[in-house]
This record gives C-alpha cells, structure tokens and sequence, in this order.
C-alpha cells in the first residue's frame, strides 16, 4: 500500500515536473523528454505504430495513408510525428473556413493525450472550432461504447468467423434511439466481382487496402439482423467518459485511412480491439500469433478487467429476422401452426372463419409469425418473388386491423459467444484399425467448428474448417490422415416444413485425405455435395445429398469420384450429440470397385473447454476408438 | 460531411434497387426529399460504396451530393435523414406500425425529436394513416421509394399537427 502510493507520487511528481521543463521559456521543446515520449506506448499506439525487425526502420506505421502523419517520414518516426504534431497543434487560425483541417481537428486523440502528458509545450489557438468533428461526435456526448459482435455469415467467406464492430453510445444523453448512435466498422475494400480464387488469396496475403468506415447504427443492425439473417450480442463496455471519449477521438483521426487487410490476424477484430486499446491497461487481442477470431476477441473482452470492474457490463441479444421467425413459429401451438400453414398454402388468404374466431392475442401471435415467415424467405432466397411480396403485404394489412402490441419473446436459450467453448481444438484419440493396428491420432483444428461441437455464436449442425489436420502414429507406419486446408459443411436444420423455407444442405472442401483407410499416402484432392435436410424432431435432423470429387491418382482411386450421403444428427442437448453417415462412391476413371464408407461419431462434452469423442468407421476396414479433446 | 454521407447512402440504395426514375410526387404532398433533394434520381456515378455486406464496407464519405432543385426546407438534416431511414428499414418500420410499437418506429419519432410521452398516441395516429395506404389495391403496384415516400408523408403529417413543443425538429 505504502509503496503503491510513493510509486504514483512519484509518477505524478515526474510527469508534472517533465511537463513543465519539457517546454523551456525559451520555446523550444526539451528533446530528451520528448524522445521519451514518443517512445511511450499511447503515442506508439495513437501513431499505430509496429516494431520492425530491421536495422535502419524501427517503427512502422500500420496506416498506409499519408494524410494520418503530419511529418514527412512520420510513418517511420514517432519522434518526428511527435514534434511536427505538437507544432501543428500550435499553429494559428487560419479561417473558418480551413478550421477542419487544423491538427486540432484532425487529430482530437493525439491533443487530448498530449493535454495530459505535457501541457505546457501546447498553445492552443482558441479560435479553432471543430465543427466536424463536434458534429460526428455528437459534441462529445458519447457516455459508453459498445463492442457488437454479428455471428457468422456463411454468404461471404470473410464474415464466416463473425464479425466485429464498435456503436459509440450516446443516445441517452442526446434522447433519441439508439439505432441512430453512430457505429464504426473496419473491413477490405474489395473490387466488384472480385473472383472467389483471387478473393481468398489476396484476402490471406494482404493483398487489399482496409479501413475503418463510420454509419448510424441502424444500417448495420437492420442490414445484418435482416437482411444477412445474422444475430448480433452487444458488449457494452464499463468505461470512464474520458476512456469513452479517448476512443471516439482516435476513431475519428482513422476514419477513412488505408491499412493493408489480412484476413487471419490483422482483421476487424484486430482493429476493433486495437482501437479500444489506446485506453491505458486495456489489453483484449487474444494471444495467437497467427490468427484472431472474433469470437476469441469477445471471449476475452468479457474475461478482463479493467480499473477493478468487468470490462463488459452488459450484453444485450438482437435476434436476426430468421431466430426470431423460428421462435414465433415453435411457441405456436399445433392449432396455430396449421392456421399459419393455411395462410401460406393459400397465398395470404387463409383469414378463414376458424382463424376470426381465435382469440385476437392468438391470432396476432399466428400473423406476427407468418411476417416474418415471408421475410425470412425473401431473404434467405435472396428473392425478389413478387407472389410472396404481394402474399406478404396482404397478411401486412391483415395485421393493421388486429389490435396493437406484440407477444414478449424470452431468448435465453440462445447461448452467447463469449459462452462457447474455445475456438481451437487438439484431440487425441486411440483407435485400432483393423489392418493396421492400434494407433494413436493427433488432431489440431485451429478453427472453428464440426457439427458435433457447434455452440454459442456458430451455425447449428454445420462445420467449418480451416487448416486442420490428422496424425496417425501406429505399430506399423505413421502418416498423415488428412489435412483439410478449407472445409464448410453447411445444413439448414431448423426447417418448419413451410413452402420455400429451404432445407438446402451443401458441403465443400479442399485438401489432402485417405482414399481409403488402409491407405497411408493421402491424396489433394477437392469435394462438393448438395442436399436437402429434414428434420423430423427437436433430436434427429437428416440430410441427403449428391456430390463427388476430383483427386490426385496416386493410390489409383482415378481422378473423379462420384458420391451419394445420407447422414443423421442425433441431438441430445447440447452435452451428446451424434452423427452416422452413409457414403457410396462410385469411380469414374478408376476400375476400383463402388465403395461404401459407414461411419458413426458422438460426442460427450465433459466442460465447456473439453469433450470426449467415440467413433467407428467401416470403408471394408473397420476402425474405432476414443478421444479426449481440449479447445484453447 | 455526415450529412453529405447519408445523402450519398440513400441516393446508392436507390440507385441500386434500380429507381432510376425520379418518384412522382403524390399531389398536394408539398415538398419531398424523395424529388427535391435528388434521392433517387441516381445522381451518383461514382460512390466509394463498394458492397453491403458485413466486413467489405468503405466510406461514402468522398461522394458529394448535390441537387440545384433542393431548397433548404425540404433538404434539411432532418427531411433527409428521416428519409434515409424510412427507406433503409422499410419493412421493419412499416411492420413495427402495424404491431403499433418497435423500435424502428420510435426511432423515426425521436429522430424527429418528439417527446417519449407522445409518442405513444402518435404511433396510433400513423398507424390509422399507413393502414389505409396499405389496404389500397394501387399499393402492391408501388416501388420501394414510393412506398417509403408515402410513409415519410404520412409521419410528416402526424408529427405537424402535434402542438408545439412535442417534437422538436419540425
């Protein structure tokens, strides 16, 4: 305690004493402490600078964009970006009219942290009003800021780890709602039409310049939540005004700046967290070197502390259009959904007389759900489909003349992101392969998801990977089994049997594997399958699909493959699941036999960090065994 | 700059549901930020928006908007901004009004800067309005833009006949 006082007076004491011989009457700046300043973290922060491993550069910019660095060679010297701020700071009013463009207004953060360390080096020109930047502000009233989390988006391989963004909230203050606080995005400008091939390769090598862009909030809740059909888990963070305030001030100076974008690492969940980094002792980028999840983001932000409270103080859930349709629909009781599926069938005309006799709250509850049936269709298809448009505003009038209000809709079961386990997973398994022996099997999935483990903020019974792969060790030989480089498995399980609430089901994947089981040297191959799903209760969802290969000819498998699959996902709750599969091959190019691949896998989750995994597989070799798996 | 940026979004959406065409103004409805103020004239050739979608988003920001025809009472900060939003949200908005609650049609009332107090009977008042537009057969026929328009008529309509003091931006 002693010593924790000494040492703050002691920082206090050098910090005004530096402040004010920094400054000397002479007007210069003292240049030790200015060096020491710029070498202090905030200012390396606020520049946005990195540690280079070179001997001539030292420090780089992230930021791309000349116009951030008011010195020449500011990209490279924090110094000198130092010195020509503080000067530029101190420049005189110019106009009203060039007002904007002053250092002040430019670079509100750099002012309000060079405010704090030395004052006396400044003078400020009282003239110089930042209208912009009070008006973007909202004349500094931001009172806290939120981190939104968007789950993830198998329409664009970008958004399929989720996405992260930031609302600074000022909507108390300012009495209005809170889908005009102002909301601050980071992604890659991407060419239109980009193709899929050059959209991933420049996406993983930086081959994209990248910003931060700023909109009212509402076009990312109404564009995600209805259109993309995503949900969305506000984070409002537990911050001072002044933290709050700090961190609106730095996104302004970015806005618009150019970065390089790298999908894996230096992503919006990187920026997002770097910006709320500049608060001193905030340090949320999970420790990963080679990639960051949005959702690791989130699950540290709500593990930190920050000046002795929880960084997060609380999460509010926005359902997308699709959850909340698939709510409306469940709590419908059997009488109610066979009214909605009459109004469907007769293209929104089904206000039959059974219907006007229901009561009115179970007649708003069957119409509410029957909105956002036609909705969700619309977008999920991604349709223009004028009979549903007209279909759709006819059960809209029909609402205008039920009685006003809404049924309260409880979401407690949809579990959080920051809930959820890990996003990477190491598995070992014993298993005996009937020709080859006992072995031991070492599986890394760095990300994301298998639709056994699929959990808070992933989309039920689909999986996705990228870069995992298989071990074996055994008696005999050791190899590896598969080395999946790219993986989606993508299932709509929550079906209602509605007209056109597609059950499309589809699979992709890029990568090396066993042609067979027996078969040490896997082969690169690509796979792709299209289906439909059923599900015939809360517990069983099957799928059918249609698809085949191309692959390396190595093993003399051919190099085309035709397939068939029928697989079944047993759901248990959310601790046992299980998933049985059929696979028939047939050979085009190859004179190996039709080959048929049975295969069955469970799941035991023992914590929310580890599980426990059987499994057997029958390709004419049987093999089977158990694992324990750990995510971190 | 703000401002400039919701203008450019607004007109780049209509732009891209294909409104080429300046909406037609119903008659007598005075005024619209959907003729007078360019939105939907597609009078954007070169926006930086590159896409609507989750993480390939840029600043519109550097698109300038302007439209000799605007006069200030129509393309106000308000007009165009509660514009923007009525055709963004349409669909919510106009679902929220049949439900006779939500927060997209509150937000269109605190844009404006109606009082919370208010807000509630106001609701029922645009409610009885849109009603009436939507069970008219001519209203399937309408675009996207002619729907918003006439919501945006409707609401200005509701919030002028409130007495002074009740909503602030008018």
């Amino acid at each position: 305690m002693v010593f924790s006082l000494l040492r703050s007076y002691l920082l206090i004491f050098f910090l005004f004493s530096i402040s004010d011989i920094a400054y000397s009457t002479e007007g210069s700046i003292d240049e030790h402490y200015l060096t020491e300043l710029s070498r202090q973290k905030t200012w390396l922060k606020l520049g946005l600078y990195e540690r280079e491993a070179t001997e001539s550069v030292k420090y780089l910019s992230s930021v791309q964009s000349a116009d951030f660095f008011l010195s020449e060679n500011g990209a490279q010297s924090p110094y000198n970006e130092l010195l020509a701020t503080i000067n530029e700071i101190n420049s005189p009013f110019v106009s009203n009219e060039r007002n904007n463009e002053h250092a002040i207004c430019r670079f509100p953060a750099r002012l309000f942290w060079l405010k704090k360390v030395i004052p006396s080096a400044l003078n400020i020109d009282r003239k110089i009003i930042c209208n912009k930047y009070k008006e973007w502000s909202y004349d500094n009233s931001t009172e806290s800021i939120s981190i939104v989390y968007a789950t993830g988006y198998l329409g664009n391989p970008a958004s399929f780890y989720g996405h992260t963004l930031l609302k600074f909230n000022s909507s108390n203050i300012r009495g209005k709602t809170k889908l005009a606080d102002v909301s601050v995005n980071y992604g890659a400008i991407i060419p239109k039409n980009e193709n899929p091939v050059t959209y991933i390769f420049k996406g993983l090598f930086g081959g994209y310049d990248a910003g931060f862009s700023h909109i009212d909030y509402y076009f990312h809740n109404h564009n995600y939540g209805e259109n993309e059909l995503r949900d969305m888990w506000e984070y409002e963070l537990s911050l001072t005004p002044q933290e709050s305030q700090f961190i609106v001030a730095h996104a302004w100076e970015l806005l618009g700046k150019k970065y390089t974008y790298y999908f894996l690492k230096k992503n919006c969940a990187y920026r997002m967290a770097e910006l709320l980094e500049i608060v001193d002792n905030i340090d949320i980028k999970p420790e990963n070197p080679i990639y960051l999840i949005p959702q690791s983001l989130i699950q540290k932000l709500v593990a930190t502390t920050h000046g002795g409270r929880q960084l997060v103080k609380r999460v509010e859930f926005h359902p997308s259009r699709q959850t909340r349709f698939y709510k409306l629909f469940d709590l419908l009781t059997s009488t109610e959904k066979k009214h909605l599926e009459k109004i469907v069938d007769s293209n929104g005309r089904g206000k039959s007389d059974s219907f006007s006799l229901l009561p009115a709250h179970s007649q708003k509850k069957i119409i509410d759900a029957v909105l956002d049936y036609y909705q969700y269709v619309l977008k999920k298809n991604n349709s223009e489909d004028e009979q549903i448009q007209e279909d759709y505003e006819k059960i809209l009038a029909l609402r205008f003349t039920l009685p006003a209000g809404r049924q309260k809709v409880d979401y407690k079961s949809n579990i959080a992101p920051h809930k959820g386990r890990s996003p990477s997973l190491t598995n070992l398994a014993l298993l005996d392969n009937e020709r080859l022996g006992a072995q031991l099997a070492i599986k890394i999935r760095p990300a994301y998801y298998d639709s056994l483990d699929s959990g808070g903020g992933h989309i039920a019974n689909s999986s996705l990977t990228m870069v995992g792969f298989e071990l074996r060790l055994g008696e005999q030989k050791s190899y590896l089994s598969y080395l999946d480089l790219f993986k989606v498995e993508s299932i709509n399980s929550q079906t209602t049997g509605l007209p056109d609430d597609t059950n499309t089901a589809w699979n992709i994947r890029a990568g090396f594997s066993q042609t067979h089981s027996t078969l040490s040297h896997a082969v690169f191959g690509i796979q792709g399958d299209y289906g439909k799903s059923f599900r015939l209760n809360k517990g069983l969802l099957l799928a059918a699909y249609l698809g085949g290969g191309l692959q390396d000819n190595k093993n003399g498998y051919g190099n085309i493959f035709l397939r068939g699959l029928l697989s079944a996902h047993f759901d248990f709750g959310d601790a046992i699941r299980f998933k049985a599969k059929l696979e028939h091959r047939e050979y085009v190019d190859s004179n190996k036999n039709d080959q048929n691949i049975y295969s069955l896998e469970g799941r035991y989750q023992l914590t929310t960090n580890e599980e426990l995994r059987v499994f057997y597989r029958d390709d004419e070799n049987l093999e089977f065994g158990l694992s324990y798996g750990f995510y971190w | 700059m703000k401002k400039i940026n919701k203008i450019a979004i607004f007109a780049t959406l209509a732009f891209s549901v294909g409104a080429t065409n300046v909406v037609a103004g119903e008659a007598g409805s005075g005024p619209s930020p959907y003729i007078d103020c360019g939105i939907g004239g597609a009078l954007f050739p070169d926006t930086h928006w590159a896409a609507i979608s989750s993480n390939v988003i840029w600043d519109v920001g550097t698109t300038a908007v302007t439209s000799a025809t605007a006069s200030p009472e129509t393309c106000n900060g308000k007009s165009v901004e509660v514009a923007e939003f009525i055709n963004r949200t349409y669909d919510s908005l106009v679902e929220d009004t049949a439900k006779g609650e939500g927060e997209y049609v509150t937000a269109v009332l605190d844009i404006y800067g109606c009082n919370s107090m208010s807000q509630s009977a106001m609701i029922g008042d645009l409610r009885g309005m849109v009603a009436v537009e939507i069970s008219a057969p001519s209203y399937n026929d309408k675009t996207q833009l002619e729907k918003s328009e006439l919501f945006y008529n409707n609401v200005n309509q509701v919030v002028e006949k409130q007495d002074a003091g009740v909503c602030s931006a008018t």
